[in-house]
């Protein structure tokens, strides 16, 4: 292997990633050329010694902090919880609050049924307009309708007829 | 399965049970290494600073999750590199977020600059500077697979397995070519100033 085998696989690596193969050839090259060894050197020396990027000094005490803060807000809501609950059960005004709980769970109802009525409603209408938009299409459907309609509201039975029948 | 003696799955277990001191040495461990990923993937300190707390603040929501199946830094950079991925497809959504727009109170400064703290001498921290620029514009030039790649195998010592796992679980070839990509592509770049040896006196 000469300096063109590594000339070509470093412009090869500058376009894709190499196979293992490739690798373990480069590395091979790299080790019979010391100029460019001391190169990759000094760029891996160069990338050790750029400088840190500074961090605030009060970076981890702000951490903490937020931390902090938030364990016992954590703790603070489930103590609230638990408290409120409790007197939910217990406080001398209980008969208020289960009224009120209560008032609030049939509100909610009511308004879940006046909600699922409109949208029957809207249902209602949309297919009415569905139906009255193929009427207007096609009228011989109507003549349909229509025979329909006198077959059901035909002669009334004819009772000689029916008592021969029986 | 990760070594259970291993010091950060030590400490991620205690933070597990809920100790915060554990947490807050881990922090103090690693807040160095997710800031100096997360910064180079966004380039905007503030909102690198934001993205590092929300990695811990996610790590300690989601501690009792944790399994130690792999190393904690693992786990760590992955949740970090995911944020900063998040973020960078907010800013390509919502262009004008971006904060790479001059300072309005400086003519064409960049609004946040990467502070170095060793300045020994004045010529000799003025080259530095101008090379770390270099380095840092080669860095930030390079697709984000070889630049985490890269920073990874830097800053934390990461074992390619473990930068495989942060990648997507890619496979170990992928990243040793991804690797040897990066730092190529960095070679090609920074030419003229591995040819000068200046980086060698510091």
């Amino acid at each position: 292997m000469s300096q063109s085998d590594y000339n070509k696989l470093l412009q090869t690596v500058l376009e894709r990633d190499l196979s293992e193969k490739e690798l373990s050839e480069v590395y091979d090259l790299l080790d019979q050329m010391p100029t460019e060894l001391a190169d990759f050197e000094a760029v891996d020396q160069l990338l050790s010694k750029l400088p840190d990027v500074s961090v605030s000094t009060n970076f981890t005490s702000r951490l903490i902090n937020e931390v902090s803060s938030n364990i016992k807000a954590r703790e603070g809501l489930s103590q609230n919880f638990g408290l409120w609950w409790q007197r939910f059960f217990t406080s001398r005004y209980r008969t208020i609050h289960w009224a009120g709980a209560a008032s609030l769970l049939l509100f909610i109802g009511i308004s879940g049924y006046q909600l699922r009525l409109s949208q029957d409603r809207i249902d209602m209408a949309e297919s009415l307009q569905a139906v009255a938009g193929l009427a207007e299409i096609t009228p011989g459907l109507l003549s349909d309708f229509e025979m329909i309609n006198v077959i059901s509201h035909s002669d009334p039975v004819d009772e000689e007829l029916w008592a021969a029948l029986k | 399965m990760a070594d259970k003696n291993d010091p950060d799955i030590a400490l991620m277990l205690r933070v597990k049970e809920g100790d915060l001191s554990a947490f807050e040495v881990l922090v103090d461990k690693f807040k160095q290494p997710v800031m100096n990923l997360v910064y180079r993937l966004i380039h905007d300190l503030d909102e690198a600073e934001d993205i590092a707390q929300n990695v811990f603040i996610q790590i300690w929501k989601t501690r009792e999750r944790y399994e130690p199946n792999s190393k904690f830094t693992t786990w760590l950079f992955t949740i970090a590199r995911n944020m900063g991925l998040n973020e960078i497809r907010r800013r390509t959504r919502h262009p004008a977020d971006s904060l790479d727009e001059p300072h309005p109170e400086s003519d064409n400064q960049p609004r946040h600059v990467v502070e170095d703290f060793t300045s020994p001498i004045p010529v000799e921290a003025a080259l530095s500077d101008e090379l770390h620029a270099r380095v840092e514009e080669a860095i930030r030039d390079l697709p984000e697979k070889q630049r985490t790649a890269l920073l990874l195998c830097r800053d934390g010592g990461v074992s390619y397995e473990e930068i495989a796992e942060v990648l997507g679980g890619i496979s170990l070839t992928a990243v040793k070519s991804i690797i040897f990509r990066g730092r190529a592509i960095l070679k090609a770049r920074l030419k003229p100033y591995l040819k000068s040896g200046d980086w060698y006196k510091k």
